[in-house]
């Protein structure tokens, strides 16, 4: 999928799956950080959305340093998801 | 009996904590949501028991929350992950709250108390967990979804709704669940451990539920005859599931008085004790509770009842064990009505805290509520059976009260307020 | 106002069975946390817990209760039966020794039969072969409750109380209000749960567990480590008690519950919900806090709640908290759930009659956050005689129990 779609894909899945309520992809800001303010998201949610996007996505968060990392915005986590993509389909056409 | 720590606490204040008032109900049932859109159709005879959608062959009916809109009641962003059963405790709280008119701001936080009854608590997503553990395996199990599935995850969110930091508890004790949760809170109140009480509860209906009382052929028309549900009846043949929750506001009489609430009942006194049962099964007669029953009603004076509740669902044996207590416990059966809401809302565990709402309000309003579905009742019954829609009468007091498969019963001693 | 008294108890965890060993294993600051094997760990961050290694035959139990029973169950009854003959109340051998028809029952349970019925639900699941018959009836808390009331003959009042890790704890306050409230002189109480994957996973999802057994108020703690079992007393008004001329084992002053209404996993920042439970249970018992020798504490392990507990026993005991022993019996039979309130009760009791403060037993090195005197690796004799303990429950259920010794 391009980079366009796997956005929205991943804001579908913030708002699906960690039930927010009354809000479209339309609202989340793909540079603006993912846990701030405004949508609420604790600790609970962090875990949460690590094993969704494990699951959906089929790439591995190995650790908190990376999940900080790849969840600063959703720039940052399709670039992440994208990036561990490639790697697979790399490693499977070795 | 007054606790020891009231004289110790001047916030306290000085009220008399004995008798126990109900100064506003809520609930989210399948004949309305909120008590005026309950209360009405309950009087019309009105029946939220349907064909569910989808289902094939028979049982198929059940008793379904139609038209709740959470967010209509709850406010706080905290309960943006709270599961249904929840919500719709908590909107019942709130409702009960709005019900009981309390001057704002509320009494403080600290004095309000909790306690919520549920014999499955969230089943719909506790299937659902297990079902991703045991098919994605443990690292993809949902860490959203857990602390939802604990008994006290509805009074957890009440209190944070609410914003209650009082006495907060949680009961599961089968069919007297809800009962049990609103005789527990008069007993923080007799305690001196609360202030005001938001007690009752609720059970959800789902697949799972379903397909259990299936197994045992407990639904109406498994054990033959046409599907259908009325309690008492000589004809009924089984019982039909449902789903709700209620809550109640309780606070010491003396203290409704003061501050000119509404008081839609007294609870005079509770009781709960167990009588021999086949394990998971209801027992087929409870006379070993009848010297307890009747002690609860000569401590508070009562020679005779004008209303009993029941927890009948149009079972066999239920209804047949709570016909036969009735006739027991009463000096005058043929004075006394017997009723029971499941003809209206269905069976579901923590039904009792329904229950004890209706029973309120029907002695607010004077009227007995019906028997919706009743044709014949038994030939041998020697206590009057309701009506098919509600019938005005002076109600002096109800009695509540409710069996438990396994053996444990409850009842609830309410007054008409003054008399 | 009614005292409330203890007259019987009875134990089963990972230490071992019956209160005997239990309090052996206290003194001498066991940890029973080890292999799990109840169930398949694959997947999981960690192996540890402080699994019931020996169930013991039930001879005394009719073939079919025990057929039916849950693992939650057994525990409950095991430890019921030693409470009630302990109080010189049952006898396998004779003719009940008391009508027990009046005595009241009031449990805690969070899992109940769920052990059994994830994996009859697994097995349907993944279509296995199903090992037993449907143990769905037996999923519900309430049934051990019944249980206990049905092999006993208990028909006193009766309920359960389900507040996660607090609902032992609720349970004796519950049991001890009856009493004072004249509903029954005799009430056997307490908490019991089982291990099983729901739980297992849900801590797991929620990286609460530690990799290693669980070491409370550690500066290198990571989390809990789950357990199961459970503790039951007998409790008696005094004055019944007396004249039965039965031995009393403690006295329940009081207790004190309130609730966070904060988070449904997180407590308050502020420990302002666990301070108000302490103060609570201190004006309910007509205690001072300068009268508490010793504090069982909720102690998880969890590197939030060890810091909050801390603070909020600060905030209650001011600088009497660094003067008295406080320490976590978890670090030797986990987190047993509904269950740990009344087996840290237990513990409570038996540091009262043995004269000696149990260990936080796994507390290698200090936290310089957790600077009270949280008596790490062993025990101690000490003279204790007016004692609490603490339970905190997910959702924010805060519950403090006070207790006394008799001379």
């Amino acid at each position: 999928m391009n980079e366009p779609e796997l956005k929205v894909r991943l804001k579908r899945l913030l708002i699906d799956g960690l039930k927010l309520e009354g809000i479209e992809p339309d609202n989340i800001k793909d540079a603006e950080p993912i846990f701030v303010e405004g949508l609420g998201l604790d600790s609970i949610d962090a875990l949460e959305l690590v094993v969704l996007v494990e699951e959906q996505f089929h790439v591995v968060i190995p650790d908190e340093e990376v999940g900080k990392q790849a969840f600063a915005s959703i720039n940052a986590l399709a670039a992440y998801v994208a990036g561990q993509q490639a790697q697979q389909a790399a490693g499977e056409r070795a | 009996m007054a606790s020891r720590s009231a004289a110790q606490d001047p916030e306290r204040g000085a009220h008399d904590v004995s008798t126990v008032a109900v100064t506003g109900v809520g609930m989210v049932s399948p004949i309305g949501v909120g008590r005026m859109q309950f209360w009405d159709a309950l009087c019309a005879g009105r029946s939220g028991i349907a064909p569910l959608p989808g289902a094939g062959g028979v049982p198929h009916l059940a008793a379904r929350i139609v038209d709740f809109s959470p967010r209509e009641f709850i406010t706080s962003a905290n309960l943006r992950r709270a599961d249904l059963l929840s919500r719709t405790i908590v909107a019942a709280s709130r409702m009960a709250l709005t019900d009981a008119k309390f001057a704002a701001p509320l009494p403080a936080p600290e004095r309000i108390g909790v306690v919520v009854g549920s014999v499955l608590g969230n089943i719909s997503e506790s299937v659902q967990y297990l079902e991703r553990l045991f098919t994605k395996g443990p690292a993809l199990a949902s860490p959203l979804m857990f602390p939802n599935l604990v008994p006290n995850a509805p009074a957890s969110y009440v209190a944070m709704e609410i914003g209650c930091t009082g006495a907060n508890l949680t009961v599961s004790q089968g069919e007297v669940s809800g009962e049990q949760a609103i005789a527990t809170g008069c007993d923080l109140i007799r305690a001196g451990r609360a202030e005001v009480v938001l007690a009752g509860g609720g059970d959800e209906l789902a697949e799972i539920v379903i397909a259990g009382y299936r197994r045992f052929r407990a639904l109406s028309s498994q054990r033959g005859g046409a599907e259908w549900c009325s309690p008492y009846d000589a004809e009924r043949n089984g019982l039909v599931l449902g789903e709700g929750a209620a809550m109640l506001v309780l606070e010491p009489l003396a203290r409704a008085r003061e501050r000119g609430a509404t008081v839609l009942a007294e609870i005079v006194d509770t009781l709960s004790c167990g009588v021999a049962a086949p394990p998971y099964d209801w027992p087929a007669g409870a006379s070993a509770a009848v010297p307890r029953l009747r002690r609860l009603l000569e401590g508070a004076g009562v020679a005779a009842v004008d209303l009993v509740c029941g927890g009948a669902n149009s079972s066999r044996r239920l209804d047949a064990c709570e016909l036969d207590l009735v006739a027991r416990i009463l000096d005058d059966p043929a004075a006394a009505t017997l009723t029971s809401i499941k003809g209206a809302v269905g069976e579901f565990g923590a039904a009792g805290a329904l229950t004890t709402a209706a029973a309120c309000l029907a002695l607010h309003a004077g009227a007995v509520p019906p028997l919706c579905h009743l044709r014949q009742p038994p030939p041998d019954a020697v206590v009057r059976l309701a009506p098919r829609t509600a019938r005005p009468a002076h109600l002096r007091n109800a009695l509540v009260l409710s069996v438990a498969r396994g053996g444990t019963l409850a009842a609830l001693l309410l007054r008409r307020p003054g008399e | 106002m009614r005292r409330v008294v203890i007259t019987g108890a009875g134990s089963i965890n990972a230490l071992g069975v019956g209160v005997p060993v239990f309090a052996a294993a206290l003194r001498a600051s066991r940890c029973g946390i080890g292999a799990l094997t109840l169930f398949d760990r694959d997947g999981y961050r960690t192996s540890c817990a402080a699994q019931v290694r020996a169930l013991p035959e039930l001879a005394w139990l009719p073939r079919a209760v025990a057929r039916r029973s849950s693992r939650s169950d057994r525990f409950a009854l095991v430890a019921a039966h030693e409470a009630l003959t302990g109080a010189g109340l049952w006898s396998d051998t004779a003719a009940p020794v008391a009508q027990l028809a009046d005595v009241g029952v009031v449990l805690g349970g969070t899992t109940g039969g769920m052990h059994g019925a994830e994996e009859y639900y697994r097995r349907m699941l993944l279509q296995l072969p199903q090992r037993r018959r449907s143990p769905m009836l037996s999923m519900l808390v309430s049934s051990s409750t019944d249980l206990v009331a049905a092999v006993f003959g208990c028909q006193g009042p009766r309920v359960t109380l389900s507040t996660a890790c607090s609902s032992g704890a609720n349970a004796l306050g519950i049991a001890a209000d009856w009493i004072r409230a004249g509903r029954a002189e005799v009430v056997v109480s307490g908490g019991t749960d089982s291990l099983c994957r729901m739980t297992f996973s849900g801590f797991n999802a929620l990286q609460a567990l530690d990799k290693v057994p669980c070491r409370p108020f550690d500066r290198d703690r990571a989390g809990l480590s789950l357990g199961e079992g459970a503790a039951m007393f007998v409790l008696e008004s005094a004055a019944h008690a007396a004249a039965r001329g039965v031995t009393v084992l403690a006295e329940v002053l009081g207790y004190g519950v309130t609730a966070d209404a904060y988070h449904i996993t997180q407590p308050r920042p502020d420990g302002a919900g666990a301070v108000m439970a302490m103060q609570r249970a201190l004006e309910d018992s007509g205690v001072a806090a300068g009268e508490i020798d010793y504090v069982n504490a909720h102690g998880t392990a969890t590197p939030l709640n060890d810091l909050l507990e801390t603070r909020a026993l600060k905030t209650l005991l001011g600088k009497r908290a660094f003067a008295i022993p406080i320490s976590s019996t978890k670090s030797m039979v986990g987190h047993c759930l509904a269950a740990a309130g009344a087996i840290e009760a237990l513990a409570c009791v038996l540091a009262m009659q043995g004269g000696f403060v149990p260990a936080t037993a796994t507390l290698e090195h200090a936290d310089p956050e957790c600077d009270l005197d949280y008596v790490p690796r062993v025990s101690r004799a000490q003279a204790l005689r007016t004692v609490m303990s603490n339970s905190y429950g997910f959702g924010g259920n805060n519950t403090s129990i006070v207790l006394r010794a008799v001379s």
